[in-house]
């Protein structure tokens, strides 16, 4: 008798601790998805998209140079990928080394499914904060 | 050939300010640029745009170096390596006065003899945390800077120099020594 309350106690406290996991867990990825993107961050998820295959650092920076006339730092570009690998925004893999590059390897980024998410939330926040607005009508 | 070389010692620095996983593509990538700008504007052109992006990077690639470091082990274990060293110090300047007979503080076989052990105690500390090194050469000279702010006694200049230099310096060589003899994976 002791040991059926001890164990459905038991039973009942991994219940407990299971749902409190999955709260926390759901709760963390949530934040993660729909914490909006910083300026810079945002900026580059763009140009990554917009690369498709093609995205390294060079071509994140030209990307970025061509459609907003803004001349990053290479570091700050790479900071700013680092930072969202580390959300899961971006995931990298290594590329081909060449001789112009001193024989150095490439990396490649691509967006992930919650860095499209990201990218959803962060456009819709800047949409329903700038609706109605009369000093953006226009040009 | 000068050119060739500072833009080898920008590249260098860039690299060590960069994250060890960042390193290698972005050095790749600074050269890639630059060799396309060589080709269009002109080594001159292609070697100011080095510069700058360099200078401009530097800010970005320190903060996330630091950010990317656990400082509150980092600093204990170049504490106790610290604490180390003022007995090692203590134990080799009483060694030196009874075996040589030298009644200074000052005493520079004493600081010869220390050097190494020092080497090899920031070498240890280094292998423990990655940064420990560095973060105990910065604890040197701010010591040996408020010492030297402070102190009433009149120390010698080479003394002072001395100080300034060896502690910070034997640091540096003891983190080159444990990333040669047990590199990591």
């Amino acid at each position: 008798m002791n040991m059926t309350v001890t164990s459905t106690h038991r039973i009942g406290h991994r219940i407990v601790i299971g749902f409190r996991y999955h709260f926390f867990y759901n709760t963390v990825e949530m934040v993660a998805s729909e914490e909006p993107l910083g300026s810079l961050e945002h900026v580059v998820l763009l140009a990554v998209m917009r690369l498709r295959t093609k995205a390294y650092g060079v071509t994140v920076r030209q990307e970025i140079a061509r459609v907003t006339g803004r001349d990053l730092a290479i570091g700050a570009v790479y900071t700013t990928l680092s930072r969202l690998e580390s959300k899961g925004f971006v995931k990298s893999r290594a590329g081909e080394p060449t001789m112009e590059r001193g024989g150095r390897a490439k990396r490649y980024f691509d967006v992930t499914a919650d860095g499209r998410q990201a990218l959803r939330h962060t456009r819709d926040v800047f949409q329903k904060m700038s609706a109605g607005l009369r000093g953006l009508r226009g040009t | 050939m000068m050119r060739d070389r500072l833009v080898r010692g920008l590249l260098l620095l860039c690299s060590q300010l960069a994250v060890r996983g960042d390193r290698e593509p972005l050095v790749g990538d600074l050269l890639e640029e630059h060799a396309v700008r060589m080709r269009k504007v002109g080594t001159a052109q292609a070697f100011i745009w080095i510069l700058r992006q360099v200078c401009m990077s530097a800010p970005a690639l320190v903060r996330a170096r630091l950010a990317s470091v656990a400082w509150p082990s980092t600093l204990g274990v170049a504490l106790l390596a610290w604490l180390a060293i003022a007995v090692v110090e203590t134990l080799v300047n009483r060694a030196t006065s009874a075996w040589l007979l030298v009644d200074d503080a000052y005493n520079p076989a004493a600081m010869f003899l220390t050097m190494p052990l020092v080497v090899a105690i920031a070498g240890i500390a280094s292998r423990v945390r990655r940064h420990a090194a560095f973060a105990l050469a910065l604890l040197m000279l701010l010591a040996v800077a408020s010492m030297t702010v402070s102190a009433h006694e009149v120390m010698p200049m080479w003394f002072r120099i001395a100080y300034f230099v060896v502690g910070p310096a034997a640091s540096w060589m003891g983190a080159q020594l444990q990333a040669r003899l047990w590199p990591r994976s």
